[in-house]
Protein backbone atom coordinates (compact mmCIF):
# COMPACT_ATOMS: atom_id res chain seq x y z
CA UNK A 1 0.00 0.00 0.00
CA UNK A 2 2.84 2.33 0.90
CA UNK A 3 4.43 1.65 -2.49
CA UNK A 4 1.15 2.73 -4.15
CA UNK A 5 1.19 6.08 -2.33
CA UNK A 6 4.82 6.64 -3.26
CA UNK A 7 3.97 5.85 -6.91
CA UNK A 8 0.91 8.14 -6.77
CA UNK A 9 2.76 11.06 -5.22
CA UNK A 10 5.50 10.72 -7.83
CA UNK A 11 3.03 10.88 -10.73
CA UNK A 12 0.98 13.65 -9.11
CA UNK A 13 4.07 15.86 -9.22
CA UNK A 14 3.32 18.46 -11.97
CA UNK A 15 6.52 18.08 -14.07
CA UNK A 16 6.39 14.26 -13.98
CA UNK A 17 2.69 14.25 -14.83
CA UNK A 18 3.22 16.77 -17.64
CA UNK A 19 5.90 14.63 -19.27
CA UNK A 20 4.00 11.36 -18.78
CA UNK A 21 0.86 12.91 -20.30
CA UNK A 22 2.95 14.11 -23.23
CA UNK A 23 4.15 10.55 -23.85
CA UNK A 24 0.62 9.09 -23.69
CA UNK A 25 -1.23 11.69 -25.77
CA UNK A 26 -0.04 10.71 -29.29
CA UNK A 27 -0.84 7.03 -28.60
CA UNK A 28 -4.30 7.95 -27.31
CA UNK A 29 -4.92 10.19 -30.33
CA UNK A 30 -4.01 7.46 -32.81
CA UNK A 31 -5.97 4.83 -30.87
CA UNK A 32 -9.05 7.11 -30.96
CA UNK A 33 -8.71 7.49 -34.72
CA UNK A 34 -8.09 3.79 -35.37
CA UNK A 35 -10.98 2.62 -33.20
CA UNK A 36 -13.47 5.46 -33.77
CA UNK A 37 -12.90 6.03 -37.50
CA UNK A 38 -13.95 2.56 -38.73
CA UNK A 39 -16.77 2.37 -36.15
CA UNK A 40 -18.33 5.65 -37.27
CA UNK A 41 -17.83 4.98 -40.99
CA UNK A 42 -19.44 1.54 -40.58
CA UNK A 43 -22.25 3.00 -38.48
CA UNK A 44 -22.90 5.78 -40.95
CA UNK A 45 -22.74 3.83 -44.24
CA UNK A 46 -22.62 0.06 -43.78
CA UNK A 47 -24.65 -0.92 -40.70
CA UNK A 48 -28.07 -2.33 -41.67
CA UNK A 49 -31.06 0.01 -41.19
CA UNK A 50 -33.23 -0.53 -38.13
CA UNK A 51 -36.43 -2.52 -38.72
CA UNK A 52 -38.54 0.17 -37.02
CA UNK A 53 -36.62 3.46 -37.20
CA UNK A 54 -35.02 3.01 -40.60
CA UNK A 55 -31.91 5.14 -41.17
CA UNK A 56 -32.33 7.70 -38.38
CA UNK A 57 -31.12 5.20 -35.75
CA UNK A 58 -27.56 5.78 -37.10
CA UNK A 59 -27.38 8.71 -34.66
CA UNK A 60 -27.02 6.02 -31.95
CA UNK A 61 -23.30 5.67 -32.81
CA UNK A 62 -22.76 9.24 -31.60
CA UNK A 63 -25.56 9.77 -29.12
CA UNK A 64 -25.00 6.74 -26.88
CA UNK A 65 -21.16 6.96 -26.63
CA UNK A 66 -21.51 10.70 -25.84
CA UNK A 67 -24.12 9.98 -23.18
CA UNK A 68 -21.91 7.32 -21.56
CA UNK A 69 -18.89 9.63 -21.53
CA UNK A 70 -20.99 12.51 -20.15
CA UNK A 71 -21.68 10.36 -17.06
CA UNK A 72 -18.21 8.77 -16.95
CA UNK A 73 -16.62 12.24 -17.07
CA UNK A 74 -18.82 13.43 -14.22
CA UNK A 75 -17.79 10.43 -12.10
CA UNK A 76 -14.12 11.19 -12.87
CA UNK A 77 -14.67 14.86 -12.00
CA UNK A 78 -16.33 13.98 -8.68
CA UNK A 79 -13.48 11.52 -7.94
CA UNK A 80 -10.94 14.29 -8.58
CA UNK A 81 -13.14 16.60 -6.48
CA UNK A 82 -13.05 14.18 -3.54
CA UNK A 83 -9.26 13.91 -3.85
CA UNK A 84 -8.99 17.71 -4.02
CA UNK A 85 -11.05 18.15 -0.84
CA UNK A 86 -9.33 15.34 1.10
CA UNK A 87 -5.68 15.68 0.07
CA UNK A 88 -5.59 19.26 -1.36
CA UNK A 89 -3.38 18.10 -4.23
CA UNK A 90 -2.92 20.67 -6.97
CA UNK A 91 -3.32 18.10 -9.74
CA UNK A 92 -6.73 16.92 -8.52
CA UNK A 93 -7.94 20.53 -8.17
CA UNK A 94 -6.81 21.20 -11.73
CA UNK A 95 -8.46 17.96 -12.90
CA UNK A 96 -11.88 19.11 -11.61
CA UNK A 97 -11.63 22.33 -13.61
CA UNK A 98 -10.20 20.58 -16.70
CA UNK A 99 -12.83 17.81 -16.85
CA UNK A 100 -15.85 20.16 -16.61
CA UNK A 101 -15.70 21.70 -20.14
CA UNK A 102 -15.08 18.31 -21.78
CA UNK A 103 -17.98 16.78 -19.85
CA UNK A 104 -20.18 19.76 -20.76
CA UNK A 105 -19.26 19.27 -24.43
CA UNK A 106 -20.18 15.59 -24.38
CA UNK A 107 -23.45 16.38 -22.55
CA UNK A 108 -24.35 19.10 -25.07
CA UNK A 109 -23.65 16.68 -27.95
CA UNK A 110 -25.82 14.05 -26.21
CA UNK A 111 -28.69 16.50 -25.87
CA UNK A 112 -28.47 17.91 -29.41
CA UNK A 113 -28.08 14.51 -31.11
CA UNK A 114 -30.93 13.24 -28.91
CA UNK A 115 -33.10 16.07 -30.19
CA UNK A 116 -32.07 15.31 -33.78
CA UNK A 117 -32.93 11.64 -33.23
CA UNK A 118 -36.15 12.46 -31.36
CA UNK A 119 -37.73 14.53 -34.10
CA UNK A 120 -37.92 11.78 -36.79
CA UNK A 121 -38.60 9.07 -34.18
CA UNK A 122 -41.01 10.68 -31.69
CA UNK A 123 -42.17 13.65 -33.76
CA UNK A 124 -40.72 16.14 -31.24
CA UNK A 125 -37.29 17.64 -30.62
CA UNK A 126 -37.84 17.88 -26.89
CA UNK A 127 -40.15 16.49 -24.24
CA UNK A 128 -39.82 16.99 -20.48
CA UNK A 129 -39.11 13.32 -20.05
CA UNK A 130 -37.19 12.11 -16.95
CA UNK A 131 -34.14 10.95 -18.96
CA UNK A 132 -33.91 14.13 -21.05
CA UNK A 133 -34.51 16.43 -18.08
CA UNK A 134 -31.92 14.69 -15.86
CA UNK A 135 -29.36 14.88 -18.69
CA UNK A 136 -30.13 18.61 -19.01
CA UNK A 137 -29.57 18.94 -15.24
CA UNK A 138 -26.18 17.27 -15.81
CA UNK A 139 -25.30 20.01 -18.33
CA UNK A 140 -26.31 22.67 -15.78
CA UNK A 141 -24.13 20.96 -13.16
CA UNK A 142 -21.13 21.05 -15.50
CA UNK A 143 -21.81 24.73 -16.27
CA UNK A 144 -22.15 25.38 -12.53
CA UNK A 145 -18.75 23.77 -11.88
CA UNK A 146 -17.16 25.87 -14.66
CA UNK A 147 -18.80 29.06 -13.36
CA UNK A 148 -17.95 28.40 -9.71
CA UNK A 149 -14.31 27.57 -10.47
CA UNK A 150 -13.85 30.89 -12.26
CA UNK A 151 -15.87 32.96 -9.78
CA UNK A 152 -13.05 33.19 -7.22
CA UNK A 153 -9.98 35.39 -7.46
CA UNK A 154 -7.95 32.56 -5.94
CA UNK A 155 -7.96 29.68 -8.47
CA UNK A 156 -7.35 27.02 -5.81
CA UNK A 157 -10.32 28.18 -3.69
CA UNK A 158 -12.47 28.22 -6.83
CA UNK A 159 -11.40 24.68 -7.69
CA UNK A 160 -12.25 23.45 -4.19
CA UNK A 161 -15.71 25.09 -4.32
CA UNK A 162 -16.25 23.47 -7.74
CA UNK A 163 -15.09 20.14 -6.28
CA UNK A 164 -17.78 20.39 -3.59
CA UNK A 165 -20.48 21.11 -6.19
CA UNK A 166 -19.27 18.15 -8.29
CA UNK A 167 -19.73 15.85 -5.26
CA UNK A 168 -23.22 17.20 -4.54
CA UNK A 169 -24.21 16.67 -8.18
CA UNK A 170 -23.25 12.98 -8.05
CA UNK A 171 -26.81 12.28 -6.90
CA UNK A 172 -27.97 13.04 -10.46
CA UNK A 173 -26.07 10.11 -12.03
CA UNK A 174 -28.25 7.26 -10.70
CA UNK A 175 -31.30 9.39 -11.59
CA UNK A 176 -30.11 9.59 -15.21
CA UNK A 177 -29.26 5.89 -15.36
CA UNK A 178 -32.42 4.54 -13.73
CA UNK A 179 -34.85 7.21 -15.01
CA UNK A 180 -36.05 4.91 -17.80
CA UNK A 181 -36.86 2.23 -15.21
CA UNK A 182 -38.23 4.38 -12.40
CA UNK A 183 -40.57 6.43 -14.57
CA UNK A 184 -42.65 5.80 -17.65
CA UNK A 185 -40.50 7.67 -20.15
CA UNK A 186 -40.72 8.35 -23.86
CA UNK A 187 -36.98 7.66 -24.02
CA UNK A 188 -36.31 4.00 -24.73
CA UNK A 189 -34.84 1.69 -22.08
CA UNK A 190 -31.20 0.54 -22.03
CA UNK A 191 -30.14 -0.88 -25.40
CA UNK A 192 -26.88 -2.40 -24.18
CA UNK A 193 -26.81 -4.39 -20.96
CA UNK A 194 -23.64 -5.31 -19.11
CA UNK A 195 -25.37 -8.32 -17.51
CA UNK A 196 -27.91 -9.99 -19.78
CA UNK A 197 -28.74 -9.90 -23.44
CA UNK A 198 -28.57 -6.56 -25.28
CA UNK A 199 -31.57 -5.53 -27.38
CA UNK A 200 -29.40 -4.51 -30.35
CA UNK A 201 -28.31 -6.75 -33.21
CA UNK A 202 -24.68 -7.92 -33.22
CA UNK A 203 -24.03 -6.20 -36.56
CA UNK A 204 -24.73 -2.86 -34.87
CA UNK A 205 -23.44 -3.69 -31.38
CA UNK A 206 -19.74 -4.02 -32.23
CA UNK A 207 -19.69 -0.61 -33.92
CA UNK A 208 -21.52 0.95 -30.98
CA UNK A 209 -19.06 -0.53 -28.47
CA UNK A 210 -16.08 0.52 -30.61
CA UNK A 211 -17.49 4.07 -30.89
CA UNK A 212 -17.97 4.10 -27.11
CA UNK A 213 -14.36 3.01 -26.57
CA UNK A 214 -13.17 5.71 -29.00
CA UNK A 215 -15.22 8.34 -27.14
CA UNK A 216 -13.57 7.33 -23.85
CA UNK A 217 -10.10 7.38 -25.44
CA UNK A 218 -10.86 10.81 -26.87
CA UNK A 219 -11.99 12.01 -23.45
CA UNK A 220 -8.67 10.93 -21.89
CA UNK A 221 -6.72 12.46 -24.82
CA UNK A 222 -8.50 15.79 -24.44
CA UNK A 223 -8.25 15.71 -20.64
CA UNK A 224 -4.49 15.10 -20.67
CA UNK A 225 -4.04 18.05 -23.08
CA UNK A 226 -6.11 20.36 -20.88
CA UNK A 227 -4.32 19.17 -17.74
CA UNK A 228 -0.98 19.90 -19.39
CA UNK A 229 -2.12 23.41 -20.30
CA UNK A 230 -3.48 24.17 -16.84
CA UNK A 231 -0.33 22.80 -15.20
CA UNK A 232 1.83 25.06 -17.36
CA UNK A 233 -0.35 28.02 -16.45
CA UNK A 234 -0.52 27.22 -12.72
CA UNK A 235 3.24 26.61 -12.45
CA UNK A 236 4.34 29.36 -14.86
CA UNK A 237 6.91 30.67 -12.37
CA UNK A 238 8.67 27.31 -12.08
CA UNK A 239 11.84 26.46 -13.99
CA UNK A 240 10.42 23.23 -15.46
CA UNK A 241 7.71 25.23 -17.31
CA UNK A 242 10.35 27.44 -18.92
CA UNK A 243 12.23 24.31 -20.00
CA UNK A 244 9.08 22.76 -21.49
CA UNK A 245 8.22 25.95 -23.39
CA UNK A 246 11.87 26.32 -24.44
CA UNK A 247 12.30 29.63 -22.61
CA UNK A 248 15.40 30.56 -20.67
CA UNK A 249 14.97 29.01 -17.19
CA UNK A 250 16.92 31.68 -15.34
CA UNK A 251 14.38 34.33 -16.36
CA UNK A 252 11.24 32.32 -15.66
CA UNK B 1 -35.71 27.12 -42.45
CA UNK B 2 -36.61 24.36 -40.00
CA UNK B 3 -39.31 23.07 -42.36
CA UNK B 4 -36.79 22.97 -45.20
CA UNK B 5 -34.33 21.08 -42.99
CA UNK B 6 -36.96 18.55 -41.92
CA UNK B 7 -38.12 18.06 -45.50
CA UNK B 8 -34.63 16.77 -46.37
CA UNK B 9 -35.46 13.54 -44.54
CA UNK B 10 -33.56 11.28 -42.15
CA UNK B 11 -30.16 11.87 -43.71
CA UNK B 12 -30.33 15.59 -42.84
CA UNK B 13 -30.66 14.73 -39.14
CA UNK B 14 -27.89 12.12 -39.38
CA UNK B 15 -25.54 14.47 -41.28
CA UNK B 16 -26.00 17.29 -38.77
CA UNK B 17 -25.28 14.89 -35.89
CA UNK B 18 -22.04 13.57 -37.41
CA UNK B 19 -21.06 17.07 -38.58
CA UNK B 20 -21.58 18.45 -35.09
CA UNK B 21 -19.21 15.89 -33.57
CA UNK B 22 -16.57 16.57 -36.25
CA UNK B 23 -16.85 20.30 -35.58
CA UNK B 24 -16.61 19.79 -31.80
CA UNK B 25 -13.42 17.71 -32.20
CA UNK B 26 -11.83 20.33 -34.49
CA UNK B 27 -12.74 23.16 -32.09
CA UNK B 28 -11.35 21.21 -29.10
CA UNK B 29 -8.08 20.40 -30.88
CA UNK B 30 -7.62 23.93 -32.27
CA UNK B 31 -8.47 25.62 -28.96
CA UNK B 32 -5.87 23.52 -27.12
CA UNK B 33 -3.18 24.41 -29.65
CA UNK B 34 -4.15 28.10 -29.55
CA UNK B 35 -4.15 28.14 -25.75
CA UNK B 36 -0.66 26.62 -25.60
CA UNK B 37 0.67 29.11 -28.16
CA UNK B 38 -0.95 31.98 -26.23
CA UNK B 39 0.61 30.77 -22.97
CA UNK B 40 4.07 30.57 -24.56
CA UNK B 41 3.64 34.11 -25.98
CA UNK B 42 2.53 35.50 -22.60
CA UNK B 43 5.50 33.92 -20.85
CA UNK B 44 7.93 35.21 -23.47
CA UNK B 45 6.50 38.73 -23.03
CA UNK B 46 6.86 38.46 -19.25
CA UNK B 47 10.44 37.34 -19.73
CA UNK B 48 11.18 40.27 -22.04
CA UNK B 49 9.67 42.73 -19.55
CA UNK B 50 11.78 41.28 -16.73
CA UNK B 51 14.91 41.58 -18.84
CA UNK B 52 14.04 45.19 -19.65
CA UNK B 53 13.56 46.01 -15.96
CA UNK B 54 16.88 44.36 -15.11
CA UNK B 55 18.57 46.36 -17.89
CA UNK B 56 17.18 49.62 -16.50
Amino acid sequence: MQRFWIWLSRYASPPVFYRTAGLWRPWLGWATLLVGGPALIYGLFFAPPDYLQGESYRIIFIHVPSAWVSMFAYTAMAGAGAAALIWHTKLSEIAVVAIAPIGAGFTAITLVTGMLWGRPTWGAYWVWDARLTSELVLLFLYLGVIGLASAYGDARRGARAAALLSLVGLVNLPIIHYSVRWWNTLHQGSTVRMFGESSIHGSMLWALLAAALAAKLYFVWSLLGRLQLRLLSAESEKAWVARELKLEPSDA
Amino acid sequence: MLEWFESMGHWAFISVSYGLVTLAIIIDWASQRAAKAQLARTMKNQQARRRLRKGN
